[in-house]
């Protein structure tokens, strides 16, 4: 039985009522991280001189944004190093906790692209323009979060290293997108380079991309898990 | 995704493990085991530490992959299928400290959460137990201490009501009237079911009452699998003078050599129709499993 995947795995999938709770835990710390966090950084941008009430809103979406994505790669690595092991330890197998994970990710999703869209909006960004572009970024987030939580396991202290630098890169990557989301750049860039579907494409094809990505390395590293 | 048809197993064929190979990076800790657990018996599994009880336990209920060897409940894989992992409880030791998801929860969140696996997890006797070791569902597992973990694993382990269920150290940290008391529940439980339970432990003789088979690992591989009884009675503790004892022990398997005073003794494990000679002075003495277990595993300890 050496070589053991998951594609041998029957049906059923038991112990999601667990996930789900967790899911709506995560939701709960992320938006109130979020909503604390984002007004405080707003201040420090409001003490500043020559700012808008424009640029105001947009900084507010940016910061509400990266916070709710940091915790969202926070609570993917937090789920992965410490429930996925004790649920092995009580039964579970290894296709369950990929399936309670995404299961886990689903509540915070949906809140975070529904604040996403809202506060799109209210910066006169049209809805439909804000989904795809908003479903890239929380595909991204979570396919990052299983990513760089198997790297960690993995490399130990240089995964967390690793964690860190991309972790950061990820946040400067997002705000620079919406950067050019907002400005309506990212249009532009991709006219000039051929994109047919524009800004919201290119983000939603990096997300889902990000998100095989960390798909496929989670279960690799679930196959082999060891609990002690 | 291509899947395999799997059926429920019939468990009633055991639980059977062939040329297990378990290897940590460089280190192999188990070599090929071949092992079959039959169905409605108690067995205690024995080992130094380090041995490979927990790995070995870990393997058989699919909760780590092999490095070789397959599992088989009824002749299907353990592995990934959860119509056999739902009828395997591996109910390991808790350690929160070391453990980030098991101490933020509280007792009855680590009940309800083990529950979802198990198919025919006995509510009332979760509530019947959680009230006789005096244990709140709202108290935390990190505030709780090794006794009180040990309940835990305890009430985990007889309410899942898994045919075949695994205890790993559940005697760890219990005092004596709970350990005795553990060992009750365990017999009642055994008569009312006939579940098959495997108890791996380091408090030999007290467990040694319950256990139908002995099962004893020694450096990855299996050194004696046998009724407990049956081993008990075939080993005995020869001593005497030197020449008397070496005369008695020819030709049999003997263990652990040790000079006690003036004169020598040491174990004998007798084969089936094997008697000690009648005409040496050797005073003759019967052993303890523990004893038995400690003559098979110390050092110098392989048959002579």
């Amino acid at each position: 039985m050496t070589g053991q995947g998951f594609l041998a795995a029957p049906g059923g999938v038991r112990g999601l009522g667990f996930w789900w709770r967790q899911g709506w835990k995560s939701i709960g710390a992320c938006l109130v991280t979020a909503a604390i966090v984002t007004p405080a950084v707003l201040l420090i941008f409001l003490a500043g001189p020559g700012l808008d009430a424009g640029s105001a809103q947009y900084i507010f979406l940016c910061c509400f944004l990266i916070v709710g994505f940091m915790i969202l790669l926070i609570q993917e690595n937090v789920s992965f190093q410490a429930h996925i092991p004790q649920l092995i330890r009580m039964g579970s197998t290894r296709r369950e906790t990929l399936w309670g994970l995404t299961l886990f990710q689903l509540p915070m999703a949906v809140g975070l692209l529904a604040a996403f869209l809202a506060l799109g909006m209210a910066l006169g960004l049209p809805a439909g323009r804000g989904l795809a572009p908003g479903l890239g970024i929380l595909l991204a987030g979570n396919g990052l979060g299983e990513l760089l939580a198997v790297l960690q396991r993995k490399l130990g202290a240089v995964g967390l290293l690793c964690y860190v630098v991309l972790y950061g890169a990820a946040g400067m990557t997002l705000s620079f997108s919406l950067t050019m989301l907002v400005e309506g750049e990212v249009a532009a860039f991709g006219r000039r380079f051929g994109y047919l579907w524009g800004n919201g494409a290119a983000l939603l094809a990096a997300g889902l991309i990000l998100y095989g990505l960390g798909r496929l390395s989670l279960r690799r590293c679930l196959s082999k898990l060891e609990v002690r | 995704m291509a899947r395999e048809e799997r059926r429920t197993p019939d468990i009633r064929q055991g639980l059977t493990g062939r040329g297990i190979v378990k290897r940590y990076g460089k280190k192999e800790v188990l070599h090929g085991i071949d092992l079959a657990l039959e169905p409605g018996k108690i067995y205690g599994l024995i080992g130094r530490n380090g041995a490979g009880k927990t790995t070995l336990l870990s393997l058989l209920s699919a909760q780590n992959p092999l490095t070789a060897g397959e599992v088989l409940l009824g002749g299907e894989p353990v592995w990934e299928n959860i119509l056999a992992m739902s009828c395997i409880c591996f109910s390991r030791e808790l350690n929160p400290s070391g453990e980030a998801g098991t101490a933020a929860m509280k007792v009855g969140q680590y009940l309800d959460t083990a529950a979802a696996y198990f198919p025919h997890w006995d509510r009332e006797m979760e509530s019947r137990l959680l009230a006789h070791f005096q244990l709140e569902r709202r108290e935390k597992l990190a505030k709780l201490s090794k006794g009180m973990l040990s309940m835990v694993t305890i009430i985990t382990a007889m309410a899942s009501k898994a045919p075949y269920t695994f205890l790993d150290e559940p005697a760890a940290g219990l005092d004596v009237i709970a350990r005795e008391e553990f060992y009750r529940m365990l017999l009642e439980e055994y008569a009312a079911t006939g579940r098959t339970f495997v108890i791996s432990t380091h408090i030999i003789d007290e467990a040694a009452a319950v256990l139908e088979e002995t099962i004893i690992l020694k450096d990855g591989e299996i050194l004696v699998k046998e009724n407990t009884e049956e081993l008990v009675s075939s080993c005995v503790y020869i001593s005497g003078r030197e020449e008397e004892v070496r005369k008695a022990a020819q030709g049999l398997r003997v263990y652990h050599w040790e000079a006690v005073g003036r004169s020598v003794g040491c174990m004998v494990w007798l084969r089936e129709g094997e008697e000690l000679p009648s005409d040496c002075a050797i005073q003759v003495q019967p052993v303890s499993l523990q004893k038995i277990f400690a003559a098979l595993c110390q050092e110098g300890g392989e048959a002579q």
